[in-house]
Protein backbone atom coordinates (compact mmCIF):
# COMPACT_ATOMS: atom_id res chain seq x y z
CA UNK A 1 0.00 0.00 0.00
CA UNK A 2 2.86 2.46 0.83
CA UNK A 3 5.44 0.80 -1.45
CA UNK A 4 7.33 2.81 -3.40
CA UNK A 5 6.64 3.94 -7.16
CA UNK A 6 8.80 2.19 -10.00
CA UNK A 7 12.14 4.37 -10.25
CA UNK A 8 11.08 5.96 -13.82
CA UNK A 9 8.88 7.17 -15.45
CA UNK A 10 6.71 6.00 -17.77
CA UNK A 11 7.40 6.93 -21.68
CA UNK A 12 3.94 8.40 -22.47
CA UNK A 13 3.43 11.25 -23.57
CA UNK A 14 0.61 14.08 -24.41
CA UNK A 15 -2.06 15.96 -22.26
CA UNK A 16 -4.22 13.63 -21.37
CA UNK A 17 -1.05 11.14 -20.12
CA UNK A 18 -0.19 14.86 -18.02
CA UNK A 19 -3.01 15.45 -16.93
CA UNK A 20 -3.70 11.77 -15.53
CA UNK A 21 -0.53 12.16 -13.70
CA UNK A 22 -1.62 15.05 -11.74
CA UNK A 23 -5.30 13.20 -11.26
CA UNK A 24 -3.57 10.23 -9.72
CA UNK A 25 -1.10 11.50 -7.80
CA UNK A 26 -3.70 13.80 -5.88
CA UNK A 27 -7.63 13.84 -6.28
CA UNK A 28 -7.36 9.32 -7.16
CA UNK A 29 -5.07 8.81 -4.61
CA UNK A 30 -6.86 10.15 -2.22
CA UNK A 31 -10.12 8.53 -2.33
CA UNK A 32 -11.10 6.44 0.36
CA UNK A 33 -10.79 2.67 -0.52
CA UNK A 34 -14.36 1.98 0.15
CA UNK A 35 -15.28 4.60 -2.57
CA UNK A 36 -15.34 2.17 -5.75
CA UNK A 37 -17.48 3.92 -7.07
CA UNK A 38 -15.83 7.23 -7.07
CA UNK A 39 -12.74 5.52 -8.16
CA UNK A 40 -14.59 4.24 -11.06
CA UNK A 41 -16.14 7.40 -12.40
CA UNK A 42 -12.16 9.06 -12.05
CA UNK A 43 -10.89 6.00 -13.93
CA UNK A 44 -13.94 5.98 -16.96
CA UNK A 45 -13.25 9.61 -17.31
CA UNK A 46 -9.73 9.02 -18.42
CA UNK A 47 -11.29 6.29 -21.02
CA UNK A 48 -11.22 2.87 -18.97
CA UNK A 49 -13.53 0.78 -19.64
CA UNK A 50 -14.92 -0.62 -16.68
CA UNK A 51 -18.12 -2.33 -16.31
CA UNK A 52 -20.22 -1.07 -13.58
CA UNK A 53 -19.74 -4.46 -11.13
CA UNK A 54 -15.88 -4.51 -10.96
CA UNK A 55 -14.13 -2.84 -8.11
CA UNK A 56 -10.83 -1.25 -8.20
CA UNK A 57 -9.03 -1.03 -4.62
CA UNK A 58 -7.42 1.95 -2.96
CA UNK A 59 -3.84 2.10 -3.19
CA UNK A 60 -3.87 0.68 -6.95
CA UNK A 61 -1.44 2.77 -9.08
CA UNK A 62 -2.43 2.39 -13.08
CA UNK A 63 -0.12 4.07 -15.38
CA UNK A 64 -2.74 4.62 -18.44
CA UNK A 65 -6.57 4.17 -17.55
CA UNK A 66 -7.64 4.25 -20.90
CA UNK A 67 -5.32 0.84 -21.67
CA UNK A 68 -7.62 -0.68 -19.01
CA UNK A 69 -10.74 -2.79 -19.65
CA UNK A 70 -12.30 -4.67 -17.07
CA UNK A 71 -15.91 -7.00 -16.74
CA UNK A 72 -18.43 -8.32 -15.01
CA UNK A 73 -17.76 -8.53 -11.20
CA UNK A 74 -13.39 -8.43 -11.46
CA UNK A 75 -11.62 -6.48 -9.04
CA UNK A 76 -8.02 -5.44 -8.47
CA UNK A 77 -6.59 -5.72 -4.85
CA UNK A 78 -5.27 -2.92 -2.92
CA UNK A 79 -1.40 -1.78 -3.84
CA UNK A 80 -1.43 -3.64 -6.57
CA UNK A 81 0.67 -1.84 -9.40
CA UNK A 82 -1.08 -1.55 -13.35
CA UNK A 83 1.19 -0.60 -16.01
CA UNK A 84 -0.70 -0.63 -18.84
CA UNK A 85 1.13 1.77 -21.67
CA UNK A 86 -0.58 -1.08 -23.90
CA UNK A 87 -3.93 -2.59 -23.51
CA UNK A 88 -4.84 -4.79 -20.56
CA UNK A 89 -8.38 -6.86 -20.74
CA UNK A 90 -9.82 -8.77 -17.46
CA UNK A 91 -12.85 -10.91 -17.69
CA UNK A 92 -15.71 -11.00 -15.97
CA UNK A 93 -15.15 -12.24 -12.12
CA UNK A 94 -11.26 -12.52 -12.30
CA UNK A 95 -9.23 -11.05 -9.44
CA UNK A 96 -6.45 -9.52 -9.24
CA UNK A 97 -4.88 -9.61 -5.91
CA UNK A 98 -2.75 -7.55 -3.56
CA UNK A 99 0.83 -5.69 -4.51
CA UNK A 100 0.29 -7.64 -7.66
CA UNK A 101 2.64 -6.24 -10.37
CA UNK A 102 1.07 -6.31 -14.04
CA UNK A 103 3.47 -4.40 -16.28
CA UNK A 104 3.00 -4.13 -20.32
CA UNK A 105 6.72 -3.26 -21.09
CA UNK A 106 8.50 -5.00 -18.68
CA UNK A 107 9.72 -8.32 -20.99
CA UNK A 108 12.99 -6.97 -22.36
CA UNK A 109 13.39 -4.89 -19.58
CA UNK A 110 12.90 -1.52 -21.55
CA UNK A 111 9.80 0.40 -22.05
CA UNK A 112 9.73 0.01 -26.13
CA UNK A 113 7.61 -2.79 -26.76
CA UNK A 114 5.18 -2.58 -24.46
CA UNK A 115 2.50 -6.12 -25.05
CA UNK A 116 -0.84 -5.91 -24.15
CA UNK A 117 -2.10 -8.77 -21.62
CA UNK A 118 -5.07 -10.69 -21.64
CA UNK A 119 -6.55 -12.17 -18.72
CA UNK A 120 -10.28 -14.10 -18.90
CA UNK A 121 -12.79 -15.23 -16.66
CA UNK A 122 -12.62 -16.72 -13.71
CA UNK A 123 -9.41 -16.45 -13.06
CA UNK A 124 -7.75 -15.77 -9.26
CA UNK A 125 -4.24 -14.23 -9.49
CA UNK A 126 -3.11 -14.53 -5.85
CA UNK A 127 -0.72 -11.75 -3.44
CA UNK A 128 2.62 -10.14 -5.01
CA UNK A 129 2.74 -11.90 -8.43
CA UNK A 130 4.04 -10.28 -11.84
CA UNK A 131 2.61 -10.40 -14.89
CA UNK A 132 4.59 -9.10 -17.84
CA UNK A 133 3.61 -8.16 -21.43
CA UNK A 134 2.00 -10.37 -23.92
CA UNK A 135 1.06 -12.78 -21.24
CA UNK A 136 -2.09 -14.42 -21.83
CA UNK A 137 -3.90 -16.10 -18.84
CA UNK A 138 -6.58 -18.33 -20.41
CA UNK A 139 -10.30 -18.80 -18.37
CA UNK A 140 -10.08 -20.79 -15.14
CA UNK A 141 -6.82 -20.17 -13.87
CA UNK A 142 -5.70 -19.75 -10.24
CA UNK A 143 -2.17 -18.28 -10.37
CA UNK A 144 -0.38 -19.12 -6.95
CA UNK A 145 1.00 -16.24 -4.77
CA UNK A 146 4.28 -14.49 -5.74
CA UNK A 147 4.42 -16.37 -9.24
CA UNK A 148 5.93 -14.97 -12.15
CA UNK A 149 3.46 -15.15 -15.57
CA UNK A 150 5.44 -14.60 -18.88
CA UNK A 151 4.27 -18.59 -20.64
CA UNK A 152 1.81 -19.80 -21.94
CA UNK A 153 -0.97 -21.38 -18.86
CA UNK A 154 -3.11 -24.17 -19.57
CA UNK A 155 -7.35 -23.47 -19.14
CA UNK A 156 -8.88 -24.34 -15.74
CA UNK A 157 -5.28 -24.93 -13.90
CA UNK A 158 -3.79 -24.16 -10.80
CA UNK A 159 -0.61 -22.36 -12.01
CA UNK A 160 2.58 -21.39 -9.51
CA UNK A 161 6.19 -20.40 -9.27
CA UNK A 162 8.89 -18.63 -10.92
CA UNK A 163 7.94 -18.34 -14.20
CA UNK A 164 4.37 -19.84 -13.38
CA UNK A 165 3.73 -23.38 -14.71
CA UNK A 166 0.28 -25.53 -14.97
CA UNK A 167 0.86 -27.27 -11.83
CA UNK A 168 -2.73 -29.58 -11.88
CA UNK A 169 -6.18 -29.32 -12.87
CA UNK A 170 -8.58 -26.81 -11.06
CA UNK A 171 -11.49 -27.88 -9.69
CA UNK A 172 -14.20 -26.28 -10.69
CA UNK A 173 -18.62 -26.68 -9.78
CA UNK A 174 -21.11 -25.27 -12.51
CA UNK A 175 -20.09 -24.57 -15.99
CA UNK A 176 -17.15 -23.90 -16.80
CA UNK A 177 -16.84 -20.59 -18.55
CA UNK B 1 -24.19 -16.48 -14.27
CA UNK B 2 -22.53 -15.22 -10.83
CA UNK B 3 -22.87 -16.80 -7.55
CA UNK B 4 -23.61 -14.40 -4.99
CA UNK B 5 -20.53 -13.45 -3.08
CA UNK B 6 -19.85 -15.50 0.40
CA UNK B 7 -20.92 -13.30 3.31
CA UNK B 8 -18.50 -11.63 5.40
CA UNK B 9 -17.07 -14.02 7.35
CA UNK B 10 -16.39 -11.10 10.13
CA UNK B 11 -18.66 -10.02 12.75
CA UNK B 12 -20.11 -6.75 13.31
CA UNK B 13 -17.68 -5.58 15.98
CA UNK B 14 -14.77 -6.64 13.94
CA UNK B 15 -16.06 -4.56 11.30
CA UNK B 16 -16.80 -1.65 13.70
CA UNK B 17 -13.59 -2.23 15.01
CA UNK B 18 -11.80 -1.90 12.16
CA UNK B 19 -13.04 0.93 10.99
CA UNK B 20 -11.95 2.57 14.34
CA UNK B 21 -8.57 1.32 13.98
CA UNK B 22 -8.09 2.00 10.25
CA UNK B 23 -8.45 5.84 11.79
CA UNK B 24 -6.10 5.57 14.57
CA UNK B 25 -3.70 3.62 12.05
CA UNK B 26 -3.79 6.20 9.60
CA UNK B 27 -3.27 9.48 12.02
CA UNK B 28 -1.80 9.33 14.93
CA UNK B 29 -0.27 6.05 14.72
CA UNK B 30 1.26 6.58 10.65
CA UNK B 31 2.62 9.97 11.81
CA UNK B 32 3.79 9.25 14.87
CA UNK B 33 7.61 10.26 15.08
CA UNK B 34 10.05 6.98 14.73
CA UNK B 35 11.16 6.89 18.00
CA UNK B 36 7.93 6.73 19.68
CA UNK B 37 7.67 2.73 19.55
CA UNK B 38 5.87 3.37 23.44
CA UNK B 39 2.99 5.33 21.91
CA UNK B 40 2.48 2.86 19.16
CA UNK B 41 2.93 0.10 21.54
CA UNK B 42 0.61 1.65 23.72
CA UNK B 43 -1.74 2.26 20.82
CA UNK B 44 -1.98 -1.44 19.62
CA UNK B 45 -2.24 -2.89 23.20
CA UNK B 46 -5.65 -0.29 23.08
CA UNK B 47 -6.97 -2.39 20.69
CA UNK B 48 -6.59 -5.53 22.35
CA UNK B 49 -2.59 -6.27 20.44
CA UNK B 50 -0.41 -8.86 23.51
CA UNK B 51 2.44 -6.87 22.95
CA UNK B 52 5.09 -7.01 25.49
CA UNK B 53 5.98 -3.34 26.21
CA UNK B 54 9.51 -3.95 24.27
CA UNK B 55 7.63 -4.88 20.85
CA UNK B 56 8.68 -2.41 18.18
CA UNK B 57 6.40 -1.37 15.58
CA UNK B 58 7.86 1.12 13.21
CA UNK B 59 5.07 3.76 12.06
CA UNK B 60 4.25 2.96 8.06
CA UNK B 61 3.40 -0.86 8.92
CA UNK B 62 0.15 -2.20 8.53
CA UNK B 63 -1.59 -4.17 11.15
CA UNK B 64 -4.85 -5.50 9.98
CA UNK B 65 -6.07 -6.28 13.41
CA UNK B 66 -4.03 -5.33 16.14
CA UNK B 67 -6.64 -8.04 18.39
CA UNK B 68 -4.86 -10.86 16.55
CA UNK B 69 -1.17 -9.51 16.96
CA UNK B 70 1.20 -10.94 19.07
CA UNK B 71 4.32 -10.22 20.09
CA UNK B 72 7.59 -11.25 22.53
CA UNK B 73 10.61 -9.06 23.82
CA UNK B 74 12.18 -6.42 21.51
CA UNK B 75 10.02 -8.23 18.26
CA UNK B 76 10.35 -5.43 15.84
CA UNK B 77 7.95 -4.94 12.73
CA UNK B 78 9.40 -2.70 10.10
CA UNK B 79 8.13 -0.05 7.64
CA UNK B 80 6.11 -1.12 4.89
CA UNK B 81 5.60 -4.66 6.57
CA UNK B 82 1.76 -5.55 5.71
CA UNK B 83 0.87 -7.84 8.70
CA UNK B 84 -3.18 -9.30 7.66
CA UNK B 85 -3.65 -10.93 10.74
CA UNK B 86 -7.43 -12.06 9.98
CA UNK B 87 -5.77 -15.44 12.30
CA UNK B 88 -3.37 -14.83 14.94
CA UNK B 89 0.03 -14.01 14.13
CA UNK B 90 2.79 -14.74 16.65
CA UNK B 91 6.05 -13.12 16.53
CA UNK B 92 8.00 -14.96 19.00
CA UNK B 93 11.10 -12.60 21.31
CA UNK B 94 13.75 -10.76 18.88
CA UNK B 95 11.89 -11.36 15.68
CA UNK B 96 12.38 -9.11 13.10
CA UNK B 97 10.44 -8.86 10.41
CA UNK B 98 12.13 -6.79 7.93
CA UNK B 99 10.63 -3.70 4.85
CA UNK B 100 8.18 -4.72 2.65
CA UNK B 101 6.89 -8.09 3.94
CA UNK B 102 3.70 -9.31 3.85
CA UNK B 103 2.67 -11.43 6.36
CA UNK B 104 -0.65 -12.78 4.37
CA UNK B 105 -2.67 -14.50 7.09
CA UNK B 106 -5.90 -15.74 5.02
CA UNK B 107 -6.50 -17.40 1.77
CA UNK B 108 -9.75 -18.48 -0.12
CA UNK B 109 -11.06 -21.85 -0.90
CA UNK B 110 -10.96 -21.53 -4.56
CA UNK B 111 -12.84 -25.26 -4.93
CA UNK B 112 -15.98 -23.66 -4.15
CA UNK B 113 -17.53 -20.95 -6.47
CA UNK B 114 -18.18 -17.95 -3.70
CA UNK B 115 -14.43 -18.54 -2.58
CA UNK B 116 -15.06 -18.10 1.15
CA UNK B 117 -12.02 -16.53 2.89
CA UNK B 118 -9.92 -19.09 5.22
CA UNK B 119 -8.49 -17.55 7.97
CA UNK B 120 -5.21 -19.37 8.88
CA UNK B 121 -2.42 -18.41 11.92
CA UNK B 122 1.08 -17.30 11.68
CA UNK B 123 3.92 -18.17 14.00
CA UNK B 124 7.65 -17.29 14.02
CA UNK B 125 9.86 -18.78 15.91
CA UNK B 126 11.81 -16.59 18.62
CA UNK B 127 15.18 -14.71 17.41
CA UNK B 128 13.88 -15.48 13.48
CA UNK B 129 14.55 -12.61 11.25
CA UNK B 130 12.22 -12.40 7.97
CA UNK B 131 14.76 -9.99 5.74
CA UNK B 132 13.08 -7.53 3.71
CA UNK B 133 10.38 -7.92 1.21
CA UNK B 134 9.61 -11.54 2.48
CA UNK B 135 5.69 -13.23 1.49
CA UNK B 136 4.50 -15.52 4.49
CA UNK B 137 1.85 -17.66 3.27
CA UNK B 138 -1.80 -17.94 5.76
CA UNK B 139 -0.90 -21.02 7.86
CA UNK B 140 2.34 -21.48 7.95
CA UNK B 141 5.20 -21.89 10.87
CA UNK B 142 8.84 -21.03 10.95
CA UNK B 143 11.00 -22.26 13.65
CA UNK B 144 13.32 -20.13 16.19
CA UNK B 145 16.76 -18.38 15.39
CA UNK B 146 16.42 -18.84 11.51
CA UNK B 147 16.82 -16.32 9.18
CA UNK B 148 14.60 -15.84 5.43
CA UNK B 149 16.47 -14.42 2.96
CA UNK B 150 15.13 -11.06 1.48
CA UNK B 151 12.69 -11.69 -1.22
CA UNK B 152 11.82 -14.80 -0.56
CA UNK B 153 8.18 -16.66 -0.49
CA UNK B 154 7.64 -19.10 2.54
CA UNK B 155 5.24 -21.83 1.11
CA UNK B 156 5.60 -24.22 3.97
CA UNK B 157 6.83 -24.52 7.76
CA UNK B 158 10.88 -23.72 8.44
CA UNK B 159 12.76 -25.50 10.80
CA UNK B 160 14.95 -23.77 13.72
CA UNK B 161 18.56 -22.49 13.16
CA UNK B 162 18.45 -22.45 9.24
CA UNK B 163 18.99 -20.00 6.69
CA UNK B 164 16.63 -20.14 4.08
CA UNK B 165 16.32 -18.09 0.84
CA UNK B 166 14.38 -18.75 -2.03
CA UNK B 167 10.93 -19.26 -4.03
CA UNK B 168 9.46 -21.49 -2.46
CA UNK B 169 11.97 -21.16 0.54
CA UNK B 170 14.08 -23.62 1.53
CA UNK B 171 17.01 -24.23 4.11
CA UNK B 172 20.04 -23.89 2.45
CA UNK B 173 22.75 -24.03 5.66
CA UNK B 174 22.85 -24.04 9.35
CA UNK B 175 22.79 -20.42 11.12
CA UNK B 176 25.83 -20.38 12.97
CA UNK B 177 26.69 -17.61 15.40
CA UNK B 178 30.14 -16.62 15.38
CA UNK B 179 29.93 -15.14 19.07
CA UNK B 180 28.45 -17.70 20.63
CA UNK B 181 28.56 -21.94 21.36
CA UNK B 182 26.14 -24.11 18.78
CA UNK B 183 22.32 -25.25 19.52
CA UNK B 184 24.26 -29.05 20.43
CA UNK B 185 27.25 -27.65 22.22
CA UNK B 186 24.39 -25.36 24.53
CA UNK B 187 22.35 -28.94 25.77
Amino acid sequence: MTRLLAPYTPPMRGMRSLLWRMVSSTIYRLVPSPAYKVRRAILVAFGAELDATSRVRGGVRISAPWNLKMGRKSSIGEGATIWSHAPITIGSRSVISQYCFVHCAMRDGTQEHPEPIVIGDDVWIAAESVIVGGARVPNGVLVGARSFIREAIDTWTIATGHPAKSRRERPYQGTKS
Amino acid sequence: MSPNPAPSPHSLKNRIMRVVWGIVQSTIFRFSPRPLHAWRNMLLRLFGADLHPSARVYPRATIWAPWNLTMGARATIADDVDCYCVERITLGERVVISQYTYLCGATHDFELRNRPLIPMPITIGAGTWIAADVFVAPGVTIGEESVVGARSSVFTDLPDWKVCVGSPAKPIRDRVMKDEPTPEEHA
